[in-house]
């Protein structure tokens, strides 16, 4: 990923103006923590971990289930500029096996 | 083979039999011997590694285990070759390694209680009871509190106190910063010691415009992940 994307985590509790990025990043929109945004290089939101759904956008925090990882690969397709598919296939292994521990 | 796999973290030394020892530093010198070659004194590492002949090999791997034994001259490259491969073993004790990993993960710090389980047991209670120094410990540290057979190998990493140790703080590699007697962690000294010795609080403003900075630099997009300690 390191590739594609500079990562960058944000603790909204410890961080000294965490809830403040966090309200710009993420503006009235709830659905909990983790939350996950992809911009551009000037901070323009490309797209968010808020997964289109029947009832609306709904946010898919830590993916874990096969919907939830499918939303996170679909951030990453849309917005990869030299990831290859062999990339996004280790990712996609890399979360079902993550999955697969939480359910143990 | 020294120079095929000298950049893999290969090193050969070589050990002279006592026999003959006074004739070894000529003749290492007139062969060039690119490893340092010694003499067993009283035939102290014949008899440890129980050689039966000469020349005879031993391979020891990167955690310092004996791996292979008395391997014949045509193995010797082989051998070498399947344990070079091998990764490399984690540097940091196992006692350590799942708060290390977690500290690294969260940009916390690892506090290690010594001593026995009953006076942990009390320091902990005590910190639940204080509702900042609570705070403090589950936002910032990973917990580890070894058994006596882990707290006694790791004491070289915090060679200072012995007995009077109570709490040590680590960097996330492992790396001890802080460290703290039972006396020093009475009344207030408890809650200041952690207030102390927490990571650094990072600005995220800060964070964000390195974020897009480094984004613009290398023509990359930013993804950002918004979380919390628990």
């Amino acid at each position: 990923m390191a590739k594609d994307y500079v990562l960058l985590k944000i603790d909204v509790e410890r961080d000294l103006h965490g809830e403040e990025v966090a309200t710009k990043l993420r503006g009235e929109r709830t659905g909990g923590i983790p939350w996950i945004v992809i911009t551009d290089a000037n901070g323009t939101e490309l797209v968010a971990s808020d997964r289109p759904t029947d009832k609306g956008p709904s946010n898919i925090g830590c993916p874990v289930s096969p919907e939830e990882r499918g939303w996170f690969l679909s951030m990453l397709q849309q917005t990869q500029q030299r990831m290859a598919a062999e990339g996004l296939a280790t990712i996609e292994r890399e979360l079902a096996a993550f999955a697969e521990t939480i359910r143990h | 083979m020294s120079e095929r796999f000298a950049d893999q973290g290969l090193v050969i030394i070589g050990v002279h039999s006592t026999r003959g020892g006074e004739n070894a530093a000529e003749f290492v010198q007139q062969q060039g011997l690119p490893y340092p070659v010694a003499i067993d004194i009283d035939n102290k590492t014949t008899s440890a590694y129980h050689i039966d002949g000469f020349p005879d090999y031993y391979l020891i791997d990167r955690s310092g285990k004996v791996r292979v034994a008395d391997l014949a001259n045509g193995d010797v490259e082989r051998a070498v070759a399947v344990l070079i491969a091998e990764p490399a073993p984690p540097s940091i004790h196992p006692a350590l390694a799942e708060a290390s990993r977690k500290a690294q993960d969260k940009r916390k710090r690892i506090l290690v209680f010594w001593g026995a389980a009953e006076r942990q047991n009390e320091l902990l209670a005590r910190m639940n009871q204080l509702p900042q120094a609570n705070r403090v410990l589950s936002n910032e540290f990973e917990v580890v509190r070894p058994d006596a057979v882990a707290q006694a190998e790791l004491l070289p990493l915090c060679p200072s106190i012995l007995e009077e140790r109570a709490l040590s703080v680590l960097d996330a590699q492992g790396n001890q910063v802080a460290e703290a007697i039972w006396s020093e962690l009475e009344g207030p000294g408890l809650e200041a010691f952690l207030k102390t010795h927490k990571p650094q609080t990072l600005d995220a403003e800060q964070l964000w415009a390195q974020a897009l900075k480094q984004a613009q630099r290398e023509n990359k997009r930013v993804l950002v992940h918004l979380g919390a300690p628990w």
